[in-house]
């Protein structure tokens, strides 16, 4: 009688880890938002910002998760304004950003008529071409997890004397986790 | 026995992965937000444990006892994915974001920088198992459930204690042609450091027997409430200043289930009875149980 009631609770455990078992697929990787900014200052005509080599582990959020990184993707960017001198000022912004290892442009966005106060409280989505961006996904994908690293240069033309904009470009990455 | 009780650990660590993964996404919401994105998961506790508490309104006036596993399949409505997050000014919640059980999070620009939401763990449907013991005496039966408490890694423990208590109202309307009961339990689920769930259920419900066959039916008002305490990780590139800061946070979160119906069979072979249920509420329930009645 004992080993009948034994033998009965193993058959009902061995059914309910195989339900639980197949309810736990969904467990094994999970897509992690990464935000990421570049604040700058341009101040006078052509002002450049470069924001030198960036990798993603300069992110805490990348950095806590990175050995876990099985791919990422870029997921949407966005300008900001956080000050202006000029509120009337207005020119042309350009963000590019580069593949380090071969020093050429992946990502080009150019918005003219750029009014800089136009974006103080609400940010600027930048449309990037599709194709850009799945160059760019490949790009980091191809690089060792602790070297995913690219650069930044943002111009601002059309400033003139002594105005100044101080500004941010936010990047959103995807990374798909291992659990 | 020993090997029995093994068994039943086992069976409950089942959903303890579940529990890791979940505290990871926490730290990534403000205290409102984090209510609206665990809500579905207090209600899928509460659910869980406010299930499977009778198979029959049958209850001995002799002296009865029982001991078995419970076990139910919750499933996860689509609107229960999904929830609009509360941005503070400047940011505009112009689409949804996963809940728990919802897939990717989203990501919000605004003039402090992006706020980002977590996933989700993408499931349709949770599986819950425990054990339970019952004994009867005069129409009056009372249920046990309950498990030690469990190490989950260094510091933290799981640990399940409920009560039920069952009254036979049949018992004085002799010409009744079907038993009706009347019940009340409470339930609670804790996972130190991290989840406290508090449960309540009231519910009549009648069944008649055919032989080995007794269908039966109830309703139910239940009640959940669970204490939620997490860390926001700190990130200086959120747009969320709470998020900036981080810290300990607790929360109180309300589960959706309130009212339930269930419409159920059980099967006596000897001792042991197996049953099957199903229960509408917030979440649907699809309950089994396999008990050893004496």
């Amino acid at each position: 009688m004992k080993k009948y009631i034994y033998n009965t609770i193993t058959a009902i455990f061995i059914i309910f880890t195989a339900v639980s078992f197949n309810a736990c697929d969904e467990f094994n990787t999970f897509p992690i938002n990464i935000p990421i900014s570049f604040e700058f200052t341009a101040t006078g005509s052509n002002s450049v910002f470069n924001s030198g080599q960036y990798c993603l582990e300069q992110s805490d959020v990348y950095q806590d998760y990175q050995d876990k990184v099985q791919s990422i993707s870029y997921v949407e960017a966005a300008y900001r304004t956080i000050s202006v001198s000029d509120p009337t000022v207005q020119g042309t912004i350009n963000v590019q950003v580069f593949n380090t290892v071969t020093n050429t442009i992946i990502i080009n966005f150019t918005l003219s008529n750029f009014r800089p106060a136009d974006y103080i409280s609400t940010p600027l989505i930048l449309n990037i071409d599709q194709s850009q961006i799945n160059a760019f996904d490949t790009y980091l994908n191809n690089l060792p997890q602790n070297a995913k690293c690219f650069r930044v240069i943002v111009t601002i033309t059309g400033i003139s004397g002594t105005q100044s904009l101080n500004g941010a470009v936010d990047v959103v990455f995807e990374a798909e986790t291992e659990f | 026995m020993k090997k029995i009780f093994t068994l039943l650990v086992i069976s409950f660590f089942l959903s303890t992965p579940l529990f890791s993964q979940i505290e990871d996404r926490f730290g990534a919401l403000n205290e409102k937000n984090v209510i609206e994105y665990t809500q579905p998961f207090a209600t899928t506790l509460g659910t869980a444990m406010n299930s499977n508490g009778y198979y029959t309104a049958n209850i001995p006036k002799l002296f009865g006892f029982q001991i078995g596993f419970r076990g139910m399949l919750i499933l996860i409505p689509d609107d229960q994915t999904t929830f609009t997050p509360t941005l503070q000014n400047g940011y505009t919640s112009n689409k949804t974001t996963a809940t728990i059980y919802g897939d990717k999070g989203s990501a919000y620009a605004g003039p402090d920088g992006y706020i980002v939401t977590p996933p989700g763990i993408n499931i349709t449907s949770i599986p819950v198992v425990y054990p339970q013991i019952g004994a009867s005496f005069l129409g009056i039966e009372v249920l046990l459930r309950y498990l030690p408490e469990i190490p989950l890694g260094e510091n933290d423990k799981l640990s399940m204690f409920g009560i039920g208590v069952s009254y036979s109202i049949s018992q004085y309307i002799p010409l009744l042609p079907v038993d009706i009961a009347a019940q009340i339990m409470y339930n609670t689920f804790t996972v130190t450091n991290l989840i406290d769930v508090s449960n309540i259920a009231f519910n009549a419900h009648a069944s008649k027997t055919f032989g080995v066959f007794t269908p039966y039916f109830g309703l139910q008002y239940e009640s959940t409430s669970v204490d939620l305490e997490y860390d926001i990780t700190a990130d200086p590139n959120s747009g969320d200043p709470a998020i900036r800061s981080g810290g300990k946070k607790t929360v109180t979160i309300d589960g959706d289930n309130n009212f339930r119906a269930t419409l159920g069979a059980s099967l006596q072979l000897a001792i042991i009875v197996l049953n099957a249920d199903v229960s509408l509420s917030s979440q649907t329930v699809l309950s089994g149980g396999l008990t050893f009645s004496f």
